[in-house]
């Protein structure tokens, strides 16, 4: 038996990520490289460590390869403890029989013997998706202010962009009496961030009736939420106002990236209070040339760069050669843009190769059919060949010859 | 690869007197160095990319930088239950005082070095910028039954400065020949082209009994007292390791090694895919390059905001260099903070060092300034 715990954290990671299309085609969603030097799953996992928690638990099952590799033994988060610490916890094979996490209720569900090994008093129940700065600590001072069995996360969105939103309905005290998932007409706009803190007994309770119900689909939004509701239990929305944003499309992923540049957003990955832990990939600092121009950019160790970039978030060891340009692009580790390639609103994969004058992607002031106009995708280790041109929202899974 | 069990001593305070400034408050081992490194860093990583596991630091003062920075080891995975990385700090007893050369430095960690289970010992300072495959080192001195083998580097483009260095001279089967540290003598001149590096591999049991021994005799130094008296013996071998070798042994020549790093052949042959040069990790966000910045011809590590003009520069992890500032042939370190139209040239600000608004520092190539750690100006 381990040390109780007061709280701990369960944080939901076997997401294929189907959105994201070529992307998470051998990664699952939290292992999605983001920001320059990180994974989508490093915030959720820093807000933790810098709230405070110690036993971190990741529900893998799609994937999960190279985010367990990354994982590890949890040291860049200051997770390799000895009491607590991160751990994988995939699905698993049990007298009963073995089953793959058939929702987000079922996962935290087949993982209760984990849990109770802290007999915990509250549990943290996150998602791997979200890009966003919070003190989880705050909001467990909320949840027992309220003295609530379950608190939600909510932030405040536009009221035409709350149909695309779980959402909450509350009295004035932020008390919820109703949760609609995805609304055609909202009745409020505070919308579930996917941040869930439980009384464990309650959740425990919960989760046991819930698994015995053969029509519940098993997650938490659709039928844990409301059978709280309906079986009368304490639950309050917590008001978020900072950033937070869901990337679970390849749109939603290039503007978070693109919001790191911009000055107005409020995300300060800066910050020394509130850092972001990372993996750190062991690379010399990055070198840029005579013949580079290099604007409104992030950059990180390991690159070299001999062209132009402009407006884009460059990851570790990416080469831009001379005469190259990279415009509004997100250019993932270890990519290579060779002489004359052209790049913009795009997001290259992991070590891809563009070769030499190549064009991928269009500004959208350039384009003749803007209905059809997206940003392009060049999936992992693709060869995109000299003189290519991809047009805009191409999804490029394969190599393309030279012309 | 034979994989014979090493153990790695590094000499932290060596050279101190010769980078002053640099080293009034660290030593020699944590000066910083190419945007995020100390020079510690070249040293501990060549010795874990060539299989040691065990690895003693030898240190005599001002050492709390470079504790800071190895901490248990973990970055370079010298965080081990055997060996691993432990600091050898000097204690003096009535017999014994701070040491005044390797061979009483060794001394002072004797016991240490008994108690390691390796059958050889390489020992470094860490003042030499390389990337070495220690193993093929340790396989060329057993081969040739030395009793040290000593690495040096073809010395074709002498470097300018030449502060604190030994040259040594071999014959055909590579035992020494000649060792000197005074280059200026005309006869000297063209026998001294390889440059002694400052890493050497001995059996164990023989440093043991070559440390005894020399102390007995009150001689403190290796390559003052023993190498000399080895020449022409056939005992020491020279090892010659090919690729960039860069010296730090002054504040030009850290100058000079600093600014190389902007030759991609450099970098090349320092960093390699397969022997990474590891170092304290600092989670630090990547550079963001404002509208207005413009940078050539420089180096920069993570953590920086620029808004500003950067020519020739090597720029460490969290610098701030603001609208309308310019740097230029500099070295800038960790958190320095360049205001608004401030000016560097020929600069090397140390760590938290703040320029001012509208503040010109200039030096010039032959004359550069170094300025404190922590000053405002």
């Amino acid at each position: 038996m381990a040390k109780k715990k007061e709280w701990l954290a369960m944080l939901l990671a076997g997401g294929q990520g189907s959105r994201l299309y070529a992307l998470t085609k051998a990664l699952a969603k939290p292992a999605v490289p983001f920001g320059g030097k990180y994974r989508i799953i490093d915030f959720p996992l820093s807000n933790c460590v810098n709230s405070g928690i110690d036993t971190v638990g990741v529900l893998t099952q799609y994937q999960p390869l190279i985010l367990n590799e990354y994982i590890g033994n949890g040291h860049p988060w200051d997770l390799d403890r000895i009491d607590g610490g991160v751990f994988t916890l995939p699905p698993y094979q049990s007298i009963k029989g073995s089953d793959w996490y058939s929702g987000t209720a079922n996962a935290i569900y087949q993982n209760i013997q984990f849990i109770e090994r802290y007999d915990p008093e509250y549990v943290l129940i996150l998602s791997g998706d979200h890009i966003y700065k919070m003190d989880y600590n705050k909001m467990l001072s909320y949840h027992k202010e309220k003295n609530a069995d379950c608190t939600i996360a909510v932030l405040d969105v536009p009221m035409e962009e709350a149909s695309r939103f779980g959402i909450m309905n509350t009295n004035e005290d932020y008390s919820v009496y109703e949760f609609e998932e995805k609304p055609k007409e909202p009745k409020s706009t505070l919308a579930s961030m996917g941040i869930y803190i439980f009384n464990w007994k309650k959740l425990k309770e919960y989760l046991i009736s819930d698994e015995a119900d053969t029509k519940s689909s098993k997650d938490f939004g659709k039928n844990i939420i409301p059978k709280m509701l309906g079986g009368g239990e304490r639950l309050f929305a917590y008001p978020f106002d900072g950033y937070w944003k869901d990337v679970g499309t390849i749109d939603s992923l290039w503007e978070a990236n693109m919001d790191l540049l911009n000055p107005r957003v409020p995300m300060d990955l800066y910050d020394e209070t509130w850092k972001i832990y990372a993996r750190n990939p062991v690379l010399p600092p990055h070198y840029v040339a005579d013949t580079a121009n290099v604007i409104d950019s992030m950059v990180t160790e390991g690159c070299c760069i001999e062209g132009n970039v402009d407006l884009s978030v460059l990851f570790a060891g990416v080469t831009v050669e001379e005469d190259a340009t990279v415009l509004n692009s997100i250019v993932m580790p270890g990519a290579v843009i060779k002489k004359g390639a052209k790049v913009s609103y795009s997001i290259i994969a992991e070590n891809t190769v563009i070769e030499e004058n190549a064009i991928i992607g269009e500004c959208p002031e350039n384009s003749n059919d803007l209905e059809n106009w997206g940003i392009t995708v060049v999936a992992e280790g693709v060869k995109v060949g000299k003189n290519a041109v991809i047009p805009p929202k191409t999804i490029l899974e394969n190599d393309v010859e030279d012309k | 690869m034979t994989n014979k069990s090493l153990l790695g001593i590094i000499f932290a305070n060596m050279h101190d007197e010769f980078i002053h400034g640099l080293t009034i408050n660290r030593t020699t081992a944590s000066v910083p160095f190419g945007g995020r490194y100390r020079l510690i860093d070249f040293t501990l990583s060549n010795m874990v990319n060539s299989g040691i596991t065990e690895v003693g630091v030898i240190v005599k003062s001002n050492y709390r930088s470079l504790m800071d920075h190895v901490g248990s080891g973990k970055e370079w995975d010298l965080s081990r239950k055997c060996g691993g990385l432990s600091i050898l700090p000097p204690y003096s007893t009535s017999t014994n005082v701070i040491y005044r050369g390797n061979i009483e430095a060794l001394y002072g960690a004797l016991h240490y070095i008994e108690n390691s289970t390796a059958e050889y010992v390489v020992l470094s300072d860490s003042c030499t910028i390389l990337n070495i495959d220690l193993q093929d080192l340790v396989d060329e001195h057993i081969s040739k039954n030395a009793e040290i083998t000593v690495v040096y580097s073809q010395n074709n483009n002498k470097e300018k400065s030449n502060v604190d260095r030994i040259y040594l001279n071999c014959d055909e089967e590579g035992f020494l020949t000649a060792i000197t540290s005074d280059i200026e003598k005309e006869e000297n001149q063209d026998i001294f082209n390889k440059q002694y590096c400052n890493i050497m591999v001995v059996k164990k049991d023989k440093l043991l009994q070559m440390t005894r021994e020399a102390m007995m005799k009150n001689r403190f130094s290796i390559e003052k007292d023993i190498l000399p008296r080895a020449v022409n013996k056939k005992c020491v071998y020279c090892y010659e390791v090919k690729g960039v070798v860069l010296n730090v042994r002054d504040m030009n020549s850290y100058i000079e090694a600093n600014m190389q790093l902007l030759d991609k052949n450099v970098r090349d042959s320092l960093f390699k895919k397969d022997r990474p040069i590891y170092t304290k990790v600092r989670d630090q966000v990547p550079t963001k390059y404002g509208i207005n910045a413009d940078v050539k011809n420089s180096l920069i590590a993570d953590g920086c905001i620029i808004e500003g003009t950067v020519r020739n520069s090597i720029i460490f992890r969290g610098v701030k260099i603001e609208k309308g500032a310019v740097v230029e042939n500099s070295i800038v370190m960790q958190n320095t903070y360049v205001s608004e139209n401030g000016t560097l040239e020929y600069v090397v600000t140390d760590k938290n060092v703040v320029i001012g608004q509208n503040r010109k520092l200039c030096g010039y190539i032959t004359y550069p300034i170094y300025v404190e750690k922590g000053r405002h100006i």
